[in-house]
């Protein structure tokens, strides 16, 4: 009983003090918002949102594509068939955010395999792939992760792909073209406002900040060709790396069809907005070198090999890439 | 077989002609690279200052009535040293606008006291109020507690150091700066309202701006021994402070839904006492009608239930 008495005291004077700091707090009355309007918004502005990212996705589809495609040369042991598909599936989760939630449902994503965004005129649109449709197995073999689709796809590399698809009640063995391309898969970050992107292991991404940033497809091809290339011959992230994965990325963008000069603008705008990049020196708030950071000296580089890209344009001879330190 | 082919046209790849790796640059060349590079970078990190600044000061001196005691002096500059800069601008900082040890004017804004006092960009502050002023933190953050009908600054123009007195014209006392970050974001802390170079793209017009610091200066006036109010309370009073400075406040509801398609999971409404962006803009709908009525009617600008 006795030990509780000093407790007492205080508890009761932060109870007074909640009390007042509460009196205080209640002064402002600010019209409350329409809760039947505010659900409707909430409506439209997810649907409007669902349509950015997946047109964003759709872009990234064909932009990656056409790159991937054009650099299956270069990709050497590295070469799947293309599909030009996005695939989701529903992990549960104990709280999904909302939006996560009414995204995966506007495609029916579910447990199993399924399609989100078909890239128009791709292998998969071309042989009749849907959003929506489940993917149950590829190349007669079982696929449980969505991952699992391209990594069949990788395994055999000169076989068009063969796919397994459940729509409705119906199941589909569809026959799709082959189409040797890059086996990365370049996926979009969707949660990501930072302008950036990675190159994994067996896969790159690239943020929505990043799409958003770009203000072209040229500008597009520039940053997708710079994050495969850091595939093409090994990750790693040093400055002579940036540089060789700068120097590839244009020769894909440029084999693609895309216009490679657009490059220098484009990092120098982005240097601009991250002045930290133009040359790195460590600083106690960023101990750790950013990637892709160094811009200045990639940009002395890059225009260089816009020099080349351009000679050998005009002298008719193929944009290829050499080996480290080689010249014609 | 399929290696073989690799190297086969590995082969035929540097016997053809090929674009070559790039060689080492010269250390030259790179050095005034950098410095290109940085000083556009700073050029545009300090336009995008200056048009923070006008907002803020036009809020700041406007929305007085409001702040209470929460107040400090508007002086509408911009002031830098050396220190308080990111490594990466400090070099550029020095070159460009002469940026050092001592507290150096950058910007001085029309129309604001520091100018009507002939303050000069590129002017160093060396003391105010007989105080030495180590940071340019210290020229905006000052409290109102013992502040005197004009501030007795020490200046130095071209090596010559003088008396100068700037007339204080209190405002609310959050000054803002801009911080190099991509996310849309602003927030109020140590003193002062924050907002990233990701908003600045972000917003299209200085309305918006408007309507964001209003709201985090809404935040300071009404928090109590640092702890924030909610979000709708800021909402509401941060409109009545753009309206005041004179800005168009129907802006806010389309700013609130442009936010919400641009980063969906803010959609979402926020447990903790953060209504979701729809309810947000509706309820600003609601308040754009009452402030509205109020100007129409000529009575004053202020909040339900503002002290």
């Amino acid at each position: 009983m006795a030990a509780r008495r000093p407790v007492r005291i205080p508890f009761l004077a932060a109870i007074a003090l909640l009390l007042f700091s509460i009196g205080c707090a209640a002064r402002l009355a600010p019209p409350e918002a329409d809760e039947v309007q505010a659900e409707s918004a909430r409506e439209a502005h997810t649907a409007a949102a669902i349509d950015d990212l997946s047109g964003m996705i759709e872009r990234v589809l064909r932009v990656s594509g056409r790159l991937r495609t054009a650099g299956a040369r270069f990709c050497e042991d590295q070469v799947a068939p293309l599909l030009g598909i996005d695939i989701e599936q529903r992990i549960p989760a104990p709280d999904p955010p909302h939006f996560w939630d009414a995204y995966l449902a506007t495609f029916g994503v579910e447990k199993k395999i399924t399609v989100t965004v078909v890239d128009p005129w791709s292998p998969a649109d071309r042989a009749g792939v849907r959003s929506g449709d489940w993917i149950l197995a590829v190349n007669g073999r079982r696929a449980r992760r969505a991952l699992d689709v391209f990594e069949i796809l990788r395994d055999e590399p000169d076989r068009p792909p063969q796919l397994k698809i459940q729509r409705g009640e119906e199941t589909l063995e569809i026959q799709t073209e082959l189409r040797p391309a890059c086996a990365h898969e370049v996926l979009v970050n969707l949660t990501s406002e930072i302008i950036t992107g990675r190159a994994k292991r067996n896969h790159a991404w690239i943020s929505v900040g990043m799409i958003r940033f770009v203000e072209t497809d040229d500008e597009l091809a520039v940053v997708i060709g710079h994050e495969l290339a850091h595939r093409i011959r090994g990750g790693g992230h040093g400055s002579k790396t940036e540089l060789r994965a700068d120097k590839i990325g244009l020769v894909l963008a440029a084999r693609a069809g895309y216009d490679e000069t657009v490059a220098p603008a484009f990092w120098e705008r982005f240097a601009l907005e991250k002045p930290w990049m133009i040359r790195w020196e460590p600083d106690s708030k960023r101990a750790k070198e950013p990637w892709h950071a160094r811009v200045a000296e990639r940009l002395l580089a890059m225009r260089k090999v816009l020099g080349e890209i351009a000679r050998l344009r005009t002298e008719g001879r193929p944009l290829l890439v050499s080996d480290e330190g080689a010249r014609p | 077989m399929r290696r073989t082919i690799a190297w086969f046209a590995l082969l035929l790849a540097l016997a053809l002609a090929s674009v070559a790796h790039p060689v080492e640059q010269d250390d030259g060349a790179l050095d005034a690279e950098v410095a290109r590079l940085r000083s556009a970078a700073l050029r545009l990190r300090l336009d995008r200052s200056i048009r923070v600044l006008r907002v803020s000061e036009a809020l700041r001196v406007h929305g007085r009535e409001l702040c209470g005691s929460k107040v400090s002096p508007v002086l509408g500059v911009i002031a830098a040293s050396e220190d308080e800069l990111p490594r990466f601008f400090r070099e550029t900082a020095k070159r460009d606008f002469g940026v050092g040890e001592k507290v150096r004017l950058v910007w001085v804004e029309p129309g604001y006291p520091a100018a009507e006092a002939g303050l000069e960009p590129g002017d160093l502050i060396l003391e105010v109020d007989g105080k030495r002023l180590r940071t340019a933190a210290g020229l905006y953050s000052r409290h109102s507690g013992r502040i005197g009908p004009h501030l007795d600054m020490r200046v130095e123009r071209d090596g010559r150091a003088f008396e100068i007195q700037v007339e204080t014209r209190l405002g609310c006392f959050a000054a803002s700066i801009v911080l190099g970050a991509d996310h849309v974001n602003a927030w109020m802390g140590g003193g002062r309202v924050t907002i990233t170079t990701g908003a600045l793209r972000f917003v299209e017009s200085d309305d918006e701006i408007a309507v964001i610091l209003g709201h985090e200066i809404a935040h300071h006036i009404l928090s109590t021994g640092g702890r924030p109010f909610f979000e709708a309370d800021a909402d509401y009073m941060g409109c009545y402070l753009a309206a005041r400075a004179g800005f168009d406040i129907s802006v806010a509801p389309g700013l609130w839904e442009r936010f919400g398609r641009f980063e969906p999971f803010s959609l979402d409404r926020d447990l903790r006492s953060h209504p979701g962006s729809p309810e947000r803009a509706s309820s600003l709908e609601a308040t754009i009608q009452e402030i509205r009525a109020k100007q129409m009617r000529g009575e004053p600008l202020w909040p339900r239930g503002a002290p």
